[in-house]
């Protein structure tokens, strides 16, 4: 018995620990670091950061397309339970300051709207969205130290066309077009404050692997910044029997390096993340840093130190070449860090822009603060292809659309018969103007999508402080699939991390383009002394109102004497019982005027005596001329 | 409110109003004019300070050192321009400008059509009717770096096409040192547009159409392919050489609009910064700031930024901008000889403080004062302090007016007393005169007085005399391009079917009292009056409504015309009422005025008759200008004249020359009778 215990106990730990690997195995999760770099043809340089989580969770144990998310490795713990809390299957949040060029950068990985921009998909289970709706943005105001909890109703939206979900969205996952939500926040600042609740999700945090280079102070000082948070149910593998929740973490940065540095284009990790990559994230499958040096052809650059690889792509006969740096295999223990370093030998020639296939551009027309307009020009630059694309426009109420003033057609004054129009109409105070259209754009030509709106009177408590700085209207959205994979930075790709993207070849590229946010002036009051000064005087005005009608409609008449006392003493009992008493065909005859009497007439009783009792002294010299007359 | 609500009280003030009324109204029009005279006086108006907390002028140091950027390409412009002379802009040359600085560079191509027939082509061939200027403006945009390109500024500066002038290379040089320089910096908040307009307020029309796409039929031009936010300011330079002496700054927009004064003031004080002279309308501000010398100085200052303003045509690219709710100003450079000059550094100085203070901004122009008189470029008048001595003048005509219709139906106190002997002789004289007829006539107008003496004046009688009047406002708004029309087909000069088409109307309705006498109105004292009541209230709220959009011209027109039209009356002393009145009208006015406007600036008198032909020259394009800038530009100051204040003035006309009636013998019988 004294051996069979040890045994016994043994026996028992074995099980134990077996279940306990069983958990741990049924939940793997894999993180992977990626960053790109692309030098542009117009001086700029891109860098994008992309840190991706595959988590296998063991969807069909929830039921549905429901998870409950426990025993967190590499997953973030703060966003795990917000998203179990609110059951949100599909999320979106991007964070960006700037706005992307599209016409001179081309399209960028992950496009997102200037401002903070937020859609949700939630699970088909959810009763009351907009609860969780609300739910979700507060506890994601509070984690990325955000404005999202002034999105409320006014702000947001259910597209219907535009915002399909990127995961997978059948069997377990399939959802209802309700249970959509889409709002943004033009107005809000991005910097520092978003930065650093946002890094703390990753595994790895700032000190190692490439979210290292993240300075602030370097990364806001940019022409373009963006960050981002996207989540989403994906295949697990190629036969897609199980899905996987993947968490992609993204930030883009765009520097200028001519405008600082005598118009060279040089960029090096030490000078705009102000440091280099000492290793990999542990955490991470896979870390790497592409280098784009397709351009290398053209206007040279050295490229320090040597890439651990070359990688050649080709789409549809767009050739890419990619510098590769290994963060596994690359020798840090030999060089003193890793610092990418591009150096050119001339100055940026700048050439006329050779903008994208498909790009948009929107800007607000006419003057003045009654009416307005928004129009958008949709460039489809192919020569022989049509683009099928679908236009999304959000409106806040404050901008009332006309939807009757919409006007698609070609810059040649062709009209364009949109495919499918969806309007919601806006409600003051409540909802927003949403339109979807669907439409195709003829090949080479430009289109012209324009409607006007009027300008709506705020209530004075409703102003902003900086009331005349105006009112955002924020960025327009194109959603379409193009055909080709040239102007992208990274071709879009199902799969997860950029690698995917990069080297492996699709045939359908989906896009989606926001356009320009926009600044409107809506009719202000001069919140000032004046301001008061003019409601002070319409007051007196108001109040004055009565006499001055009175003054300028009374008609005074002949009467006599006698009628005119005993009127007066019948105008006092009148005046007792009530001055709505309906004057007498005599007291007609007597003063017309009368019965025009404005109610504003501020005469007390005593007054009115005295008026009746003067009548005689009344008489205008009209009268008296008349009286003359008579006696003569 | 007892005053007029009490009928007693009521009485007595309508009984002052009448028996006082000619002293009161001297009184106040006395007293109005004085009063807004003496406005420019030092001790009455205010120190110019800045409203706006944001603009935060001068509080960086300048950075600017790219000068001699702005020398080379200045020149090299002045190069290409002494190669191809009478060329079109280098619109290629222009472009790689920008472009070779990182500025996302755009081109803008416009025909604009001006209705005036060209004369050349037509004699030609008849084909093309209209002129026809095509441009092409350049634009370069700055991005801001983190914005979404929501708010933008502009420098913008015309390429001039004068053939033996210069044509601004000074300030393409400066702007292109400028943008060089702005480039560097990653503080901007705001995109910064550089424009390069060609053909001055067309070309500047044409851009301003096109980025809000507000479409006008005579403008054709290709859409632009960028864009920035919506405006917040924009700056207009104009350099006539390398080196300055002072900054002229120009304010006056379309249609008299004025650019909010804290944009003024940013640009003067920083010019003061930098220790470059400023003046308005080339007027140095008086140096001992008080004193007789000085308050003539600062009066002539007002007043030429009066006239300027009550023309309504913008005096440069600013003035366009204007309508837009984008507040602008135009700084030109001037090389004054003998005077301490200053080269690219300061002005590029100026600028890039301006620019900083501009980029400052959080909200848009709203504070400070955008109705405003400068008697110097330090010192402002406000809309508060000049609105009451303007309404003493026109209380003058509300005085007239309240006095005539409570004398309606009053046989005493005549207002126009002492009329009524030369009328009663005039009666007679026409009696004897005209024969028999006319007797039965005058009979039965006598009959008719009898019951209408007293009564109001016939209201019904004004409907033709206004109709008239204002159906010859209306021939007179469309006649001179009717009128270019017609002299097309008879191959007159199209300027001078033009002007004829702008005068003759006025002078064609001079004869109109003569239509209207003829004809059998009624015409007692009563109606007479009432039709001067009538005027004068139409004048009145004509000339209120005017001052409120456009002061300078509401005051101008005010001060002659208001004493004059409450003088007229029928009858008496016709010839100089007549001249009075010519005086007073739209074209006297317009004489008038334009002569002050010379008087004040021009500093050589070369004799009478050279002085009058100056004149007339001037007068003719004024017109000439105010006519086409109404299709062009859309200035309303043409119209304005021909559809409200000369169908008044014509009504007024008609009033000197009416020939009053019957009423006075009446009087006279009822007298016997009784």
């Amino acid at each position: 018995m004294a051996e069979r215990g040890p045994t016994l106990l043994f026996s028992v730990f074995f099980c134990l620990l077996c279940y306990v690997f069983h958990t741990v195995a049924s939940t793997k999760d894999e993180y992977s670091e990626e960053l790109l770099i692309i030098p542009f043809r117009s001086g700029q340089v891109y860098s994008h950061f992309e840190f991706t989580t595959l988590w296998d969770v063991d969807f069909a144990q929830g039921g549905g397309g429901r998870y409950k998310l426990q025993h967190f490795r590499l997953f973030p713990r703060a966003l795990g339970q917000v998203m179990t809390e609110y059951r949100v299957q599909e999320m979106h949040l991007t964070l960006t300051q700037g706005m992307w060029q599209q016409d001179k950068w081309g399209y960028p990985v992950t496009s997102a709207a200037p401002g903070a921009e937020l859609w949700a998909w939630f699970q088909q289970e959810v009763d009351d969205v907009d609860q969780a709706w609300f739910g979700l943005t507060n506890a994601l105001s509070g984690l990325f130290c955000a404005s999202l909890n002034f999105i409320d109703s006014t702000s947001t939206a259910t597209p219907h066309l535009s915002f399909r979900p990127q995961g997978l969205a059948e069997g377990l996952f399939s959802t209802k077009p309700s249970h959509l939500r889409y709002a943004t926040l033009p107005r809000e600042n991005v910097c520092t404050e978003n930065l650093t609740p946002w890094k703390k999700l990753l595994p790895c945090s700032t000190r190692t692997g490439l979210a290292a280079l993240f300075h602030a102070g370097q990364l806001y000082n940019t022409q373009y910044s963006s960050l981002g948070v996207h989540l989403r149910p994906v295949c697990r593998n190629d036969s897609c029997r199980d899905a996987s929740l993947e968490l992609r973490q993204v930030l883009s940065t765009v520097a200028d390096p001519p405008a600082t540095l005598n118009g060279k284009q040089d960029w090096s990790m030490k000078r705009y993340f102000s440091r280099s990559l000492s290793g990999p994230c542990p955490m991470a499958v896979t870390s790497r840093v592409y280098v784009d040096v397709t351009t290398n052809q053209t206007s040279s650059f050295t490229l320090k130190p040597e890439p651990t690889e070359l990688k050649l792509t080709n789409y549809q006969g767009y050739n890419r070449k990619l510098a590769v740096y290994d963060l596994w295999s690359f020798p840090f223990h030999k060089e003193h860090g890793l610092n990418v370093d591009m150096k050119w030998k001339k100055e940026v020639s700048y050439k006329e822009l050779f903008p994208p296939r498909l790009y948009v551009h929107r800007f607000v027309t006419g003057y003045g603060q009654e009416h307005g307009g928004i129009m958008s020009l949709l460039y489809n630059r192919h020569p022989y292809l049509e683009q099928q694309i679908i236009y999304m426009e959000l409106l806040p109420w404050f901008t009332r659309m006309y939807l009757h003033t919409l006007k698609v057609e070609t810059t040649e004054g062709n009209l364009v018969q949109p495919l499918l129009t969806r309007y919601t109409p806006g409600r003051d105070r409540q909802n927003p103007y949403l339109l979807e259209i669907v439409l195709t754009l003829p090949p080479d030509s430009t289109t012209r999508i324009s409607f006007s709106f009027e300008r709506a009177f705020l209530k004075w408590t409703e102003y902003p402080p900086d009331a005349n700085h105006g009112f955002y209207i924020s960025s327009a959205v194109l959603t379409t699939i193009l055909r080709q994979a040239d102007n992208f930075t990274v071709p879009p790709h199902m799969g997860s991390g950029l690698q995917s993207g990069l080297f492996h070849s699709s045939t359908e590229f989906p896009l989606r383009l926001h356009t320009e946010t926009l600044l409107i002036s809506l009719p202000t009051p001069d919140f000032s002394m004046p301001y008061n000064v003019i409601c002070l005087t319409c007051t007196v005005i108001a109040i004055a109102f009565g006499s001055l009608h009175n003054l300028t409609t009374r008609r005074f008449q002949y009467t006599d004497l006698k009628k005119a006392n005993s009127g007066g003493m019948r105008a006092w009992l009148a005046q007792l019982f009530g001055r709505g008493k309906q004057a007498t065909s005599e007291d007609k005859l007597r003063e017309p005027g009368k019965e025009s009497e404005d109610p504003g007439e501020e005469s007390e009783t005593s007054e009115e005596n005295d008026y009746i009792g003067e009548q005689r002294e009344l008489v205008t010299p009209r009268v008296r001329a008349e009286s003359d007359k008579k006696d003569r | 409110m007892g005053l007029l609500s009490d009928p007693k009280s009521r009485e007595r003030f309508s009984r002052i109003a009448a028996k006082y009324n000619s002293p009161l109204c001297v009184l106040a029009y006395v007293v109005g004019v004085v009063w807004f005279l003496a406005l420019a006086y030092k001790p009455f108006n205010h120190r110019t300070y800045f409203s706006e907390n944001a603009l935060l002028p001068g509080l960086v140091e300048g950075k600017f050192r790219t000068e001699n950027v702005a020398t080379r390409i200045s020149q090299a412009m002045k190069d290409i321009k002494d190669v191809n002379k009478d060329g079109p802009m280098p619109v290629a040359w222009i472009v790689n400008q920008f472009r070779g600085l990182g500025l996302d560079t755009y081109t803008q191509e416009y025909i604009q059509t001006i209705p005036v027939p060209s004369a050349r082509q037509s004699e030609e061939q008849g084909k093309e009717m209209f002129v026809q200027l095509n441009g092409t403006n350049v634009y370069a945009i700055l991005r801001a770096p983190r914005t979404a390109s929501t708010e933008a500024i502009v420098l913008s500066a015309p390429y001039k096409h004068y053939l033996n002038m210069d044509h601004n290379n000074h300030a393409f040089g400066l702007m292109i040192a400028l943008a060089s320089h702005f480039r560097k910096s990653s503080y901007w908040s705001k995109d910064i547009i550089f424009l390069l307009v060609d053909y001055d307020e067309i070309g500047m029309e044409a851009w301003l159409q096109e980025y809000h796409y507000t479409k006008s039929p005579l403008l054709k031009s290709s859409p632009l392919h960028g864009r920035s936010g919506s405006i917040q300011a924009a700056i207009n330079l104009e350099l006539h050489s390398d080196q300055v002496s002072h900054f002229n700054v120009k304010l006056e927009g379309l249609n008299g609009l004025l650019p909010n004064l804290d944009l003024v003031n940013l640009v003067v004080q920083l010019c003061g910064r930098e220790r470059i002279t400023v003046k308005l309308h080339q007027q140095r501000d008086p140096f001992p700031s008080e004193g007789w010398p000085a308050f003539q100085q600062n009066l002539k200052t007002m007043s030429l930024m009066m006239l300027h303003q009550a023309t309504g045509m913008p005096n440069g690219l600013h003035g366009l901008f204007l309508r837009y709710h984008i507040e602008a100003v135009t700084l030109e450079g001037v090389l004054e000889p003998g005077r301490s000059s200053t080269g690219f550094y300061r002005m590029g100085r100026v600028l890039e403080g301006v620019f900083r203070s501009l980029n400052n901004l959080l909200e848009r122009f709203h504070q400070s004062f955008f109705f405003y008189l400068l008697p110097a470029s330090d010192r402002y008048v406000s809309i508060g302090m000049y609105m009451p001595p303007f309404g003493l003048i026109l209380l003058v005509t509300a005085l007239k007016a309240i006095a005539l219709y409570i004398s309606i139906g009053t046989p005493d106190p005549d207002p126009w007393d002492g009329a009524e002997n030369v009328v009663i002789e005039h009666i007679q004289s026409r009696k004897t005169g005209d024969g028999q007829g006319d007797n039965t006539d005058s009979k039965r107008g006598v009959t008719k007085i009898r019951t209408q003496n007293y009564s109001d004046g016939d209201v019904w009688s004004l409907v033709p005399v206004v109709s008239c009047c204002q159906v010859a406002g209306f021939i007179a708004s469309i006649s001179p391009m009717v009128m270019t029309g017609l002299g097309h087909l008879f191959g007159t000069r199209p300027y001078q079917a033009l002007i004829t088409g702008a005068t003759g109307m006025f002078f064609a309705s001079l004869f109109m009292p003569k239509c209207i006498t003829r004809n059998r109105l009624a015409c007692t004292v009563n109606t007479l009056r009432l039709w001067k009541c009538a005027a004068l209230v139409l004048q009145a709220i004509i000339l209120a409504a005017t001052a409120a959009a456009n002061f300078s011209l509401g005051m101008l027109l005010a001060v002659t015309m208001v004493p004059v039209c409450a003088m007229v009356r029928p009858g008496k002393l016709r010839f100089l009422q007549a001249v009075l009145m010519l005086l007073v009208s739209p074209l006297g006015l317009l004489i008038i005025y334009t002569g002050l406007y010379l008087l004040l600036t021009e500093t050589e008198y070369h004799g009478v008759v050279p002085s009058a032909m100056h004149l007339c020259t001037i007068v003719y394009y004024n017109i000439l200008s105010g006519v086409i800038h109404g299709y062009v530009l859309g200035t309303w100051q043409y119209t304005l004249l021909a559809l409200a204040v000369f169908p008044n003035w014509l009504f007024f006309w008609c009033i000197v020359f009416k020939k009053r009636d019957v009423p006075v013998v009446e009087n006279k019988e009822e007298k016997k009778t009784s």
